[in-house]
């Protein structure tokens, strides 16, 4: 089997598995999503830790490749503007020594409303809002 | 824990801003306030505002936490299409116009929205109204209140509990001294203040990253935030209309200012403020564009505007921004204070439990709702529940389901007391269930849907006879009745 080929969800279980069997080393930090499932491509994600830390983002489970979001001394940060997919996220102390171990990831998945969706409740918005004008224009000209 | 550990300002000048501008607000509210003795002076202004005070107040007031905090988080969570949108909040203002020169007319003596609905279509709907405008006040209260302490905290490092505490006192302290008219003064100056910095910190921020900087890092790590197809924010649109429609419609503190203008300056105002409020948001909201491109984080969404301008302009601008948001917030959070203090008073204090209270009892019970508003505000502020966006839009379900019992009832006779009652619990119920079903993006157009097909079906159904007179109810301290 193709590591292409191997479910996302399958690398995130097992991912998961390792780093719950392994203990935590030093300096691990252990990241929170305020949404698993973000439907309009932003979320939070939050940490508890007494120094500096830092952030990666991977669209693969096991960070095979991966952006470094944020590094500093703050306790949460927020993404948006997310396509659809699935994003892991994982953080490490980095102060002044040598970088901690990583913490375990946490996944979250963007998965945006549909287009029919958006555009029929745009289309009600428009009705009610022109409706109310001409319920408003038209007495404003009619006598008291 | 405090999210941010990253301040642009020291605590010590963070105390030093506050406390000069917390002693100008409560001087001038001492100043203005000195003749305010009668009941109408206290709450109403003497009913004499003229055009620019009027103008100013009105969109000093609709410049809120909305505005200059929930506006950037909006164009951070939805892109362009959420900083375009925002703007749409000034079409409220804009049809509220002739709404206000009609309320002037046809309630002369009015005191407050309640007064209207009780009027027009009954005690019932009365209570099902003064339900929704006070649950919607103290949401409103509530997100000033956390935008305050937010805003101080993420400039200064202040503890948001502290910020929040002082920006709660001093807008309780000036507004009890001064009354409508001391709000009324204060939003002028607070006005000016919110555009010239406004203003700074949009050319600044082309000026120092560019557009191109900024569309490029917005492609490279927030794309979608540059679809004009993303559908949260297509939703979001007139959503964002329909909720701001609905804040202005119901709420006493625009019915309040149209009872206090002289007549003939409601419409005047009110358009002038919308068509000099719409273009603050998308200024507001374009700064947070610029995040990705200045490789700042953003710990929550609701302190992006404050943290990019400071980044921007450094520790000068940084103090620069604290005055002008803190101007923004307090013009909102006295207007809100003033006006739901004398909702209280009227409605409920008065009209249920003493109906025979002179205007002096008014006024000093006026002053004690003022400080009871304060407390219930800072309790709700303290455990910071949620952001300052999903907050707002959670009592847009609400709000959205009066724009219809509202309209319908200045403009309609054959609009009727079941249409208005129908309209609001079920609008309000199926914009609820939408929030949570769907997102905060959603709530008011589906709760002003519902509401206008009941108002509509109700009309034709069951079509009424309103006499237009019976709204002139000549209040009982006039009639000289009681004092």
């Amino acid at each position: 089997m193709s590591p292409s080929a191997f479910p996302a969800a399958a690398y995130s279980t097992l991912w998961g598995l390792a780093v719950a069997l392994l203990p935590a080393g030093a300096g691990a930090v252990e990241l929170r999503t305020n949404t698993a499932l973000a439907t309009a491509g932003y979320y939070q994600l939050s940490w508890a830790a007494d120094g500096p830390v830092e952030l990666v983002e991977s669209p693969d489970p096991a960070f095979s490749t991966s952006r470094l979001v944020y590094s500093g001394p703050d306790h949460a940060t927020v993404l948006s503007g997310k396509r659809d997919g699935a994003w892991y996220y994982r953080a490490r102390r980095n102060g002044d020594g040598a970088p901690g171990s990583w913490g375990p990831p946490v996944e979250v998945t963007v998965r945006h409303h549909s287009l029919n969706r958006a555009l029929l409740f745009f289309v009600i918005g428009g009705m009610v809002f022109g409706m109310t004008v001409a319920l408003i224009v038209r007495g404003s000209r009619s006598p008291a | 824990m405090d999210p941010v550990n990253s301040a642009i300002l020291d605590p010590l000048t963070g105390w030093i801003v506050l406390a000069g501008f917390s002693a100008l607000w409560i001087a001038l509210g001492w100043y203005w306030g000195r003749h305010s003795d009668e009941l109408d002076d206290y709450v109403l202004a003497g009913r004499g505002v003229g055009l620019a005070l009027g103008t100013a107040t009105a969109m000093a007031t609709w410049v809120t936490s909305n505005t200059t905090m929930a506006a950037p988080q909006i164009a951070l969570q939805m892109g362009v299409w959420g900083m375009l949108g925002y703007s749409l909040g000034a079409v409220g203002l804009l049809m509220f116009a002739p709404l206000a020169q009609r309320i002037r007319r046809l309630m002369p003596t009015g005191y407050t929205s309640g007064d209207f609905v009780r009027l027009r279509y009954g005690k019932t709907a009365w209570r099902v109204f003064l339900g929704i405008s006070l649950f919607y006040s103290f949401g409103w209260l509530v997100s000033m209140g956390m935008a305050g302490g937010i805003l101080i905290h993420a400039l200064t490092g202040i503890s948001y509990h502290y910020g929040m505490t002082v920006i709660l006192a001093i807008c309780v302290g000036y507004t009890l001294l001064g009354g409508f008219r001391a709000v009324i003064g204060t939003d002028f100056i607070q006005a000016l203040l919110i555009l010239s910095g406004l203003v700074v910190i949009a050319y600044l921020a082309i000026d120092k990253v560019g557009i191109g900087d900024i569309h490029e890092s917005l492609l490279a790590e927030r794309p979608e935030l540059l679809n004009l197809l993303m559908p949260a924010s297509i939703m979001f649109l007139f959503n964002n209309l329909l909720f701001g429609v609905g804040e202005i419609f119901h709420s006493n503190v625009w019915w309040s200012r149209a009872f206090s203008f002289r007549e003939g300056v409601g419409f005047k105002a009110y358009t002038l403020a919308g068509l000099l409020w719409a273009p603050i948001p998308v200024v507001a909201g374009f700064v947070a564009l610029a995040t990705p491109a200045l490789a700042l984080n953003v710990p929550a969404a609701d302190m992006v505007g404050p943290m990019v301008a400071a980044k921007i302009l450094g520790t000068t601008g940084a103090i620069l921004v604290l005055i002008m948001v803190f101007s923004a917030l307090s013009s909102s959070l006295d207007s809100l204070l003033a006006a739901t203090s004398i909702l209280v008073t009227e409605d409920i204090y008065r009209r249920h439990f003493r109906p025979r209270a002179s205007a002096d009892e008014l006024r000093r019970a006026t002053a004690r709702i003022i400080v009871g508003l304060g407390v219930l505000t800072w309790l709700l502020c303290a455990p910071r529940l949620t952001t300052l966006a999903e907050l707002l839009y959670f009592t847009g379900a609400f709000v959205a389901s009066t724009i219809w019992p509202i309209a319908a009832g200045l403009f309609w006779k054959r609009a009727n007391a079941g249409g208005a009652i129908a309209g609001m619990v079920l609008g309000s119920f199926a914009g609820l269930i939408s929030y949570f079903a769907i997102g905060f993006y959603v709530a008011a157009l589906v709760g002003a849907a519902v509401s206008m097909i009941c108002v509509l079906a109700a009309s034709a159904l069951r079509p009424g006879d309103f006499a237009w007179a019976s709204l002139a109810e000549t209040h009982p301290q006039k009639q000289g009745a009681t004092t």
